[in-house]
């Protein structure tokens, strides 16, 4: 039904015009790409513009600095990763809207959430149809969690540790991911949220050894700190001797 | 008796859509007599052939699609827009949306043509 026959409008163009269209395609946005460089975008797969990466939160793998701009078009995106894309088309006059097809990526508000590993599509709508596509590499992330400072932490002080989020080979798993923070035990440390959830302010509490954990959808990553003695306060111990005779002169009745 | 249908056959003109893929999607997208297999999440550009009664009809010749079955929303068929910069060209886009089969109803110039089987199947690991 399908094949047997010789498709009357095929036109097969040899496969290295193709890559030199897309090429073409991908620079085809000549100078508006030079009056506004972006780094985080890549050609769409049918050669008609470029997906342009998004971050919506901070803590996003894709943007490492300030939390907004993305270093390039991630190669992997984290599921339970949120993020955005639009689509800048080498055509001025088309203004397609981004958003998933299938059930591996849903819409959410304007946002997309990576919701399940696979190569995943996500299309440039326009009025009348499909303009252009691009399948992302979703992931299940793997996490590592790095401490600013080193060496046991005295009670009384704050440790930031960070996690990030990669897809196992090395490379960043993009997406602004909901990290939830759990020490063991609970106790002995206090966590103070900041304003990214992929870090966390470690107040230390008792001395001992405790376990911070970051966890996001079925990944989790555990750091271990040690909690020291507080320092020692220099007028405290001026005041021992003292408080010392006192209960000593208390035990013996001496007290007035 | 046995001529009638065939006499009635040969009434109807018979409409036939082949379809072939026309992008190069990150998994294969199978098209074969058993019809479409595509795996969850991919999108794949297809350039579709309308036939009546075995003989190519021209480009003006308008192609729909029509999703049918149980769970029409396994899978999505959009029409290709702007200058798609493929292979061949290009008119629609199927997409594997979730697990599961239906079927494909080509309309020829808004007459029926013979249904296309799609499944679509799990990524390999």
């Amino acid at each position: 039904m399908l094949e047997g026959r010789s498709p009357p409008r095929a036109r097969r163009w040899p496969s290295a015009l193709v890559v030199a269209s897309a090429v073409v395609s991908s620079l085809a946005c000549g100078p508006k790409c030079e009056s506004s460089p972006r780094r985080g975008y890549t050609a769409g797969e049918f050669g008609q513009g470029l997906f342009v990466w998004q971050c919506v939160a901070p803590g996003d793998a894709a943007c490492p600095g300030d939390g907004t701009s993305p270093r390039r078009f991630p190669e992997a995106v984290a599921v339970g990763g949120r993020f955005a894309v639009w689509y800048d088309a080498s055509d001025p006059n088309v203004s397609p809207s981004v958003r998933s097809p299938t059930d591996l990526v849903l819409d959410d508000r304007g946002e997309l959430v990576a919701v399940a590993p696979g190569l995943a599509a996500v299309g440039a709508y326009v009025d009348d149809g499909l303009y252009d596509i691009l399948h992302l590499r979703i992931v299940e992330p793997v996490l590592s969690v790095y401490a600013e400072g080193a060496g046991p932490l005295p009670v009384g002080e704050v440790r930031t540790l960070s996690v990030e989020a990669t897809d196992g080979e090395g490379g960043a798993a993009a997406g602004a991911l909901a990290y939830e923070w759990t020490a063991s035990p609970p106790g002995a440390v206090r966590l103070v949220e900041r304003d990214r959830r992929d870090r966390i302010d470690v107040i230390a509490q008792q001395e001992g050894t405790v376990v911070v954990t970051a966890t996001v959808g079925g990944a989790s990553r555990g750091f271990e700190l040690q909690i020291a003695p507080g320092p020692v306060d220099t007028a405290a111990d001026t005041a021992t001797p003292a408080d010392t005779a006192t209960d000593t002169a208390a035990d013996t009745g001496s007290a007035p | 008796m046995t001529l009638l249908p065939l006499l009635l056959a040969g009434c109807t003109p018979q409409y036939e859509v082949l379809l072939s893929v026309a992008s190069e999607p990150p998994l294969p997208v199978s098209i074969s007599t058993d019809g479409i297999e595509i795996p969850e999440g991919i999108a794949a550009a297809v350039t579709a052939y309308p036939y009546k009664d075995g003989e190519p009809l021209g480009d003006d010749t308008e192609i729909d699609f029509v999703v049918e079955g149980i769970d029409v929303d396994v899978v999505d068929v959009t029409p290709v827009s702007g200058a798609f910069a493929g292979a061949e060209d290009a008119d629609f886009v199927v997409v594997g949306v979730s697990l599961g089969e239906a079927e494909l109803v080509p309309l020829v110039d808004d007459h029926a043509a013979a249904p296309i089987s799609v499944r679509v199947v799990p990524q390999p690991d």
